[in-house]
């Protein structure tokens, strides 16, 4: 082989490898865009149907409910404008408060509850936490 | 008083950083010996006047001024002494004091360093008045939109309190430490800057890797300590999150790595001198993002920072100002280089190779981190990017990076690569049929690429290892010769082991628990014997009592509490933590679910301790080239 067609070969494999590199690191960006909602664009129709995604909004007073001794809680999500059913199975964060507003991720099931993996309270997933007085206003 | 002396002590510091920017100027007529002493002189006044307004600092937070803002929001009566302390660089405007302290320190060590000569006076001169005008714009930065100092009327009786999160030992240490790496990397800046814009030449390279190493110990130092206090303090028992904090102190890491092997490969062959000012340029411009990041506000909400942009604009032009002139400099004043014959095989293309890989792995971050800020700004569309992302990207540049560290250290300078192959062969076997034991005969096959970063991890501790092992026989200069080069590898290889391992083998769920009760997670049995009251200096606690067993047999007991504070209202969880060197076992207390049942979250974490004793033995590596090898070769 001439060093002019092994140079070539060789650029040939690099580009490709790049190339499929950044199709499949493209695709993971995509694929794991979580689109954050309220409670009101997930009534418009806007929530998608086949991946997780985020709301958020506050904990309707009075919405909480919890079987005693049992992992699993159900409580209303609302912007003001429109509400929407949770259910979440595990522990809630030490800043859930009803009221308090939170971010819940996972998708709806058949009968339109939404189904939580994760329910974020606000700051908690600040690693370095704004302010004090941040901290005790309300938000939102 | 003590916070008017502040402020006129920082005042002070803005007229002697800005001395020392020009007495680095030509406009100043002086002959350089003059000019060395009196720009060596500002460094020092600049660096002690900082010190003092943070001492000042912290006689308000001693004596409990709540008339100073600042000390009113992060302090109150009944807050332990060290964490009064703690709290001078709790929030924004403390931290940015102590930023600056350390920017001050670091180029106090460059004006009294001694590792400079006649030849390099012109790069010592230049590089403090660059930094200089850093300082002079933070300092500004301080005065004009964060004081420290600033007073309420009327002032309350008793002070907020610092965040009960930030109420930690790790924590209380780890601002300092990584903020020292941040600035840290200033100095290698100023220096590529300073010879860029004189001589252009190999001679910055041996004195900005000594920096260089330093802040690339104190960001790996504090990046370690940071996950290691979100894991046990956070309470779910995650060490790392990809939270857009802690990617602002992963691409700094990630090319300042790339920037001290460079630095090497331009110190010893000459070459890649224009790569190596980039990379300073870039690690101290990502240090700058990392401080625009945390301390703008814009994470917390892009809207606040969109309609309260003042403090975030700032840095932002700080940002723009030093990067922009750094880059417009380094593209005025690169000199078109000689074409070089670099084999491929040879230590300085590898290690050119495994740079751009560190760097692409920067870049891959920094695309997840921004991308949603940037889109939310423009669009007002709020998304995030997810775990799984960086996880699965990070693998494209981290393979073949790992991959090519081995073969690298076998590799020699100009070298080709048929003696290579002869080198590396048995050690690639040993590495392959041990990763493929221990994967799928001790832990058991879990996925390729658990397998496979099990191989690497191993490629990399046995590739580091050897040159120190072939050479166990000779003299001590030629054993420890290669030693820091070896810790730092082993160390790395001990981290991606420990996160390839605990990622794929761990087991993580949540799960009630009531008095009496047992769950079992893997092979270790959790069981709740008792919950009672406790009270601390200035908190009530739950603290549950939970045994663990392994066939029948009684290994650990964990006592998670749940804490109230008396000043901030939602409650704390500290977990329970049974750990060695093999496992973690963890235990975070959820909350009362009545009829006696309690929720908690339990964790199997198998070779986790070795993501946190990876990076101590790097930080071992770098000592030791700091303080035990003999000095840079081509200083002189």
């Amino acid at each position: 082989m001439l060093p002019r067609h092994r140079r070539f070969l060789g650029i040939c494999c690099v580009l490709i490898i790049v190339g499929l590199a950044s199709f499949l690191i493209l695709k993971s960006f995509q694929d794991n865009l979580l689109y954050y909602l309220t409670p009101s664009d997930v009534i418009a129709g806007k929530a998608p149907e086949d991946r997780e995604f985020r709301i958020g909004g506050l904990v309707v007073v009075g919405s909480f409910y919890r079987e005693e001794g049992s992992l699993t809680s159900q409580f209303t999500l609302t912007d003001g404008a429109a509400t929407v059913n949770v259910n979440y199975r595990g522990i809630l964060p030490d800043l859930f408060r009803e009221g308090q507003g939170i971010i819940v991720r996972g998708l709806f099931n058949k009968s339109r509850v939404f189904i939580a993996s994760e329910v974020l309270a606000k700051h908690d997933e600040n690693y370095m936490p704004p302010e004090i007085h941040a901290l005790s206003t309300p938000t939102e | 008083m003590a916070a008017e002396f502040g402020q006129l002590f920082l005042i002070s510091a803005l007229a002697a950083s800005l001395m020392q920017f020009f007495l680095g100027l030509n406009i100043i007529s002086l002959d350089q010996t003059n000019r060395e002493i009196l720009i060596t002189r500002f460094t020092s006044i600049h660096c002690l006047t900082v010190f003092l307004a943070m001492l000042c600092l912290g006689y308000s937070f001693l004596t409990d001024d709540f008339s100073v803002l600042y000390v009113a929001l992060n302090s109150h009566t009944n807050l332990p002494v060290p964490y009064k302390v703690a709290a001078l660089w709790g929030a924004h405007e403390g931290s940015l004091l102590l930023w600056i302290l350390l920017l001050s320190l670091w180029g106090t060590s460059l004006a009294y360093s001694k590792k400079f000569f006649d030849h390099t006076l012109v790069l010592k001169i230049s590089s403090l008045s660059i930094l200089g005008l850093v300082s002079f714009g933070f300092i500004l930065f301080i005065i004009y939109t964060s004081n420290p100092f600033e007073r309420i009327y009327p002032f309350p009786e008793q002070g907020q309190s610092l965040n009960p999160l930030l109420q930690d030992p790790a924590l209380a240490i780890h601002p300092p430490i990584l903020y020292a790496g941040y600035v840290g990397l200033a100095v290698p800046f100023a220096l590529a800057l300073a010879s860029l814009m004189s001589s252009n030449d190999y001679h910055w390279a041996g004195l900005a890797r000594i920096w260089a190493i330093n802040s690339w110990l104190f960001l790996t130092g504090g990046i370690a300590l940071g996950s290691w206090w979100a894991y046990y303090e956070l309470g779910w028992g995650g060490w790392w999150f990809w939270d857009p904090v802690e990617n602002a102190s992963l691409m700094p890491w990630l090319v300042a790595t790339a920037l001290v092997h460079s630095l090497i490969v331009t110190e010893k062959k000459q070459i890649f001198n224009g790569f190596s000012a980039l990379l300073a340029i870039i690690a101290f411009s990502l240090s700058l993002l990392g401080t625009f990041l945390v301390r703008s506000g814009v994470l917390i909400s892009v809207h606040s920072f969109a309609s309260d942009p003042e403090r975030g604009l700032f840095i932002l032009m700080l940002i723009g100002f030093f990067t922009g002139g750094a880059l417009i400099i380094y593209a005025l004043n690169q000199k078109r280089s000689k074409p070089l014959n670099l084999n491929l095989w040879s230590r300085e293309s590898l290690l050119l190779l495994n740079n751009v890989f560190l760097c692409s792995a920067a870049g891959l971050i920094m695309i997840g981190t921004l991308y949603p800020l940037v889109l939310e700004l423009v669009n007002s569309e709020k998304i995030s990017v997810g775990p799984p992302y960086f996880n699965f990207v990070i693998l494209f540049p981290f393979i073949p990076l790992m991959l090519f560290i081995g073969v690298a250290v076998f590799s020699s300078w100009s070298g080709t690569g048929k003696k290579l192959l002869v080198n590396i062969n048995r050690l690639a076997l040993l590495s392959i049929v041990m990763g493929l034991i221990t994967s799928y005969l001790i832990l058991g096959y879990e996925t390729p690429t658990a397998t496979l970063g099990i191989i690497l991890a191993l490629w990399t501790i046995f590739t580091g290892a050897m040159p120190v092992i072939k050479n166990l026989g000779s003299q001590t200069h030629q054993l420890i010769k290669n030693l820091p080069m070896a810790l730092a590898h082993i160390g790395l290889g001990l981290t991606v082991l420990g996160i390839t391992v605990t990622s794929s083998y761990g087991i993580t769920f949540d799960d009630t628990l009531g008095f009496g009760q047992s769950k079992q997670v893997g092979s270790y049995e959790f069981k709740l014997i008792t919950i009672e009251d406790r009270a601390g200096p200035n908190f009530k606690a739950k603290v549950a009592t939970v045994d663990i067993f392994s066939n029948n047999k009684k290994v650990g007991t964990v006592f998670p509490e749940k804490r109230t504070y008396d000043s901030a209202a939602p409650s704390m969880t500290e977990a329970g933590i049974d750990s060695n060197l093999f496992r973690d076992l963890f235990v975070a207390l959820g909350e009362d679910l009545g009829g006696g049942v309690w929720s908690m979250h339990l964790q199997f974490k198998p070779l986790l301790r070795l993501i946190w004793l990876g990076p101590f033995i790097m930080i071992l590596g770098g000592l030791f080239r700091l303080f035990l090898l003999k000095p840079f070769s081509r200083e002189i």
